[in-house]
């Protein structure tokens, strides 16, 4: 439960000069990557075509995929459960670690899992669990949640993460990558073998095999998979493709757009449990579908698209907004315009209503999205939404119907600006009608603000139309009044 | 929740009908990308290239003697105290037998699954590799077990030059395929870059993987 | 054909100057403009913060002032880009509305777009001897899709040279209610597109709205910057101004 707003809490991110330094190094690197991996790519266009219109194809035909998914990961041996909410989808797998009398889980990163808080649930019946994806462990040891999708660590500095490895066990470690990704692997190997049960996400549900499928480049999720006697698997009920053919599109989609790779290092299909005569990977599947908020994006022209992300943070990497405040200041598990959309759709009320606010709408989210879902347009709907619901703040009603007043009759608005009282009439149209704040207040403590012309347009254009009538072409030079350059933007 | 009701939701907000059929649609990569295919000499230097862009290394062997003698050099330097390998007759064409005779070597289906957490070097074969990104591509049974690959510090695959696809949509399973318990898609060492975006080289999974491709079938 | 100018309010009121120069440029080209007074605002204000029913009051103005005409162009991309991407939805719920909006999103055109793609024009005849470099902004090009003509229509501007933006694509934060609900936001943002406009040494900074450029511009001012903010058309005109001087002078 967030205590304060999104402005509360970018005010603070933004006094961070560590974290703005460390975001924006990441997510340059990262968009980069992606520019140019595309670029060699080619055809990306082509690509988010077709992602979308798979993705489009199997969200309207959720049911009936969902239903061949969970048949065929049964006839593959595995166990399906489906979770309302996040209490039942905790509920379930604790209650298979309580059955297995689990005292050690190990999980690779999961969003999901985060949603529905599960590590706590765990932990609340004396379960440990550990998060082996090397930002997760981080972070898990530093008390914190994830501020970026895929890198959940970018906040992280190299002797902030030396000292937290050395409360946890490391000794004479340096700052060096390599020591310290060697003691988590050293640290890690001997938990995965000797832990109950592992926990996974699920990037894609393969609905005509039944299989799961995992992205990773650590190849932690493969350990976690395979090691324990138990996989679990927790995954929003949206994560389903129809088909391996389908596969194909998200395995270029995914990590070029997450990171500018141009193939992710492991993609690992787990299709039931192992079978007769193997010797390794888990003796049990369960699968755990989770519903959450979801269905309730279904059948809602406006909202129903949002399902179709495939959780790959390119739009957080563009975002301007996430740039400067970075993962936390959203304050919940999804951050970026993602986050800003999908967190008040999935707990709707007043709680999350400020996130779509966190936005300059500039749509570069969009631009970015592997799968085109228009965020930016979302978050307009979303406040529309809210306006509709009660949830705006006070006082911005009344101002935006005294916009309407002004504006919307041609000669109300030509009286205001002739009696020069448009400067504050244009707090609503461009200070955001919010009648608590001064007018202009939170824009002009660092801009100059701009002076009303002495003269407006209209109020020129009849002279302007004779001139020009009884001029030749070109026009007589200097008639124009001040010149051009001059433009208030830069006058005191 | 009852799977019934978790699902009759869906199907109402969605307004269908239960056993409603399924629009069409257009499955897959699209046509320009299904449509292309690399010669064979293309696919192998396809495979090589992209494979040392993910951080791995192969060589094409024009022959038996030219694979174990890289591969025996390979263990030469490495010294590894064990080696896993697959089991059965996974490898028998490669003829690696007698090369590996002088090493500490644990077979998947006879050592115990659990001995090849000590194993510093796995050699397996493969199901497929993809010369677009290049990919291997392991297929879990009894004698191929995932840990072989998975676990040690070094995996080198051995592989015919027959068996790499242009792209990854000529190996995965085919509607109505029978599909294996796991199917592990690797490109190159494992990496991380969490800490200050700093590369970092075999995290979890082995820190190199090396490829030796066999560019005529075995004798 | 009868072309309308769509000023906007912000130009009709803060930045006529710009208005004008606009005006004047296409009398030059042999484009006389008319400017429908029935025109405001195209609503974008209380449409961005969820008002829609005010908004399509206000916006009904527009399709009011402009119904008589085959063309509209305007100054601003992000109210071009509001009537182009929005208005179908905005006006939705009726059928004469949605109608008429479809027709006034026809032919609605941003001013580059007006001078490259309908008059096929790119070269001005302007000569303005400085160092330039640009923000595409984010409205503009992306739901308006107005990318190379700004930059056709600067490129062919004689002694114009044109410096490549960091960050070009990176907005400004000024987002309309954005900047006031999210001020402090909102100036880290518009601190970083100042920094990147000073990393290119330009003496001008050129934009196609002057929402945008008023924030960045009104940053630059507090900083005591000087660099000249413009709008294109303004540039433009001034840019065949000296032109025409030169020749009268030569
Ligand atoms: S919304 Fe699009 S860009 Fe953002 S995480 Fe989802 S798929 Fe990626």
């Amino acid at each position: 439960m967030s205590q304060t707003g999104i402005r509360e809490r970018a005010k603070s991110a933004l006094q961070d000069p560590l974290l703005q330094q460390a975001v924006q190094f990441t997510t340059d690197r990262l968009r980069t990557r992606k520019a140019n991996v595309t670029e060699t790519f080619g055809r990306w266009q082509e690509w988010r075509d077709r992602g979308r219109d798979i993705r489009a194809h199997t969200i309207a035909h959720l049911d009936f995929y969902l239903q061949q998914f969970a048949d065929n990961v049964r006839s593959a041996g595995g166990h399906v459960h489906f979770a309302a909410d996040a209490e039942e989808a905790a509920q379930a797998i604790v209650d298979i670690a309580k059955k297995r009398r689990a005292k050690l889980v190990v999980k690779s990163k999961s969003m999901v899992s985060e949603e529905i808080h599960l590590n706590r649930h765990l932990e609340d019946e004396g379960i440990q669990v550990v998060e082996t994806d090397l930002g997760e462990y981080i972070i898990q040891l530093a008390g914190e949640t994830p501020s970026h999708i895929i890198i959940p660590s970018i906040h992280k500095t190299r002797e902030q993460i030396r000292e937290l490895f050395t409360k946890a066990g490391g000794e004479n470690l340096t700052t060096d990558t390599k020591a310290l990704t060697g003691f988590a692997r050293r640290t890690l190997r001997t938990l995965f073998q000797s832990a109950d049960i592992g926990v996974t996400g699920c990037n894609f549900g393969i609905a005509e095999s039944g299989t799961v499928v995992l992205f990773t480049n650590e190849g932690n999720a493969d350990m976690v998979a395979n090691l324990p006697r138990t996989h679990v698997v927790i995954m929003g009920m949206e994560r389903i493709l129809p088909s391996f053919a389908d596969l194909e599109v998200f395995s270029h989609l995914l990590p070029k757009s997450a990171t500018g790779q141009n193939v992710i290092t492991y993609m690992s299909c787990f299709t039931g449990p192992r079978r007769d005569g193997e010797a390794d990977g888990a003796r049990e599947l369960h699968v755990v579908i989770l519903d959450n908020g979801r269905s309730r994006q279904l059948g809602d022209a406006d909202f129903q698209d949002i399902l179709h992300c495939i959780r790959c943070g390119a739009c957080l990497n563009v975002c301007p907004v996430y740039r400067q405040i970075g993962g936390h200041a959203y304050g919940s598990v999804y951050p970026g315009p993602v986050g800003a959309v999908l967190t008040p759709l999935l707990n709707p009320g007043p709680e999350y209503a400020d996130l779509p606010y966190a936005s300059s709408l500039c749509g570069a989210c969009f631009e970015a999205c592997p799968v085109q879902i228009p965020l930016h347009d979302m978050l307009v709907k979303l406040r529309r939404r809210h306006v509709a619901q009660g949830l705006a703040k006070r006082g911005e009603r009344a101002a935006s119907r005294g916009f309407r007043l002004v504006f919307a009759r041609a000669g109300r608005y030509r009286a205001i600006i002739r009696s020069g009282r448009l400067g504050q009439v244009l707090v609503a149209r461009h200070g955001g009608i919010d009648a608590r704040i001064g007018p202009l207040r939170g824009w002009t403590q660092t801009r100059r603000a701009p002076v009303l012309a002495k003269r407006s347009f209209r109020e020129g254009w009849p002279g302007l139309r004779q001139e020009l009538r009884q001029g030749n072409r070109p026009p007589a030079t200097g008639t124009e009044g001040a010149p051009a350059h001059e433009t208030a933007v830069n006058k005191e | 929740m009852e799977e019934q009701a978790f699902l009759a939701r869906i199907r109402e907000r969605l307004g269908r009908q239960d056993g409603a059929p399924v629009a069409p649609y257009r499955r897959g990569a699209p046509e320009f990308w299904t449509g292309r295919s690399l010669s064979s000499a293309d696919r192998v230097s396809t495979f090589v290239e992209r494979f040392a862009q993910q951080g791995g290394q192969a060589w094409v062997c024009p022959d038996l003697t030219d694979l174990h003698n890289r591969l025996e050099g390979f263990l030469r330097d490495l010294a590894p105290p064990a080696i896993g390998v697959w089991g059965g007759d996974t490898l028998k064409e490669f003829q690696i037998d007698g090369l590996l005779a002088r090493f500490t070597v644990l077979r998947w289906g006879e050592a115990p699954a659990k001995s090849f957490a000590d194993t510093h070097v796995g050699i397996t074969g493969c199901a497929a590799a993809i010369a677009d990104t290049g990919t291997l591509m392991m297929a879990a049974d009894a004698w191929r077990g995932r840990s072989v690959h998975l676990l040690p510090t070094v995996h080198i695959a051995l592989l015919h030059a027959r068996q790499i696809k242009t792209r990854l949509g000529e190996a995965l399973p085919k509607p109505g395929e029978r599909v294996p318990s796991s199917l592990h898609f690797v490109s190159g060492p494992s990496r991380s870059s969490d800490i200050e975006n700093d590369l970092s080289i075999g995290v979890h999974g082995p820190a190199a993987v090396y490829a030796l491709v066999l560019a005529v079938e075995g004798t | 054909m009868k072309v309308a100018l769509f000023v906007t309010c912000l130009v009709d009121s803060l930045y006529p100057q710009v208005g004008e120069a606009m005006v004047r440029l296409l009398h030059r080209l042999g484009v006389d403009v008319d400017f429908p007074e029935q025109q405001t605002c195209c609503g974008q204000p209380a449409f961005n913060s969820g008002y829609w029913d005010d908004a399509r009051e206000v916006a009904r103005t527009l399709l009011d002032a402009f119904d008589p005409y085959d063309y509209v162009v305007s100054p601003s991309g992000s109210c071009c880009g509001m009537i182009y991407h929005y208005y179908p939805d905005l006006f939705a719920g009726d059928a004469e509305s949605r109608r008429r909006a479809a027709a006034l999103t026809e032919k609605t055109y941003e001013f580059s777009q007006f001078l490259v793609r309908v008059l096929e024009v790119s070269d001005v005849g302007a000569s303005f001897p400085a160092r330039a470099t640009y923000h595409p902004s984010c409205h503009g090009s992306r739901l308006l899709g107005v990318r190379d003509e700004p930059l056709e229509l600067l490129r062919h501007v004689r002694g114009l040279e044109l410096v490549p933006l960091p960050y070009a694509a990176d907005c400004c934060g000024f987002g309309g209610t954005f900047a006031v609900k999210m001020g402090e936001l909102s100036s880290a943002m518009v601190e970083d597109k100042v920094r990147h406009v000073e990393e290119t040494q330009a003496q001008v900074l050129v934009g196609t709205d002057m929402g945008c450029l008023m924030n960045i511009g009104g940053r630059m001012a507090r900083e005591g910057r000087r660099v000249r903010v413009m709008h294109l058309a303004q540039l433009l005109y001034e840019g065949t101004q000296a032109q025409h001087r030169r020749e009268i002078v030569g």
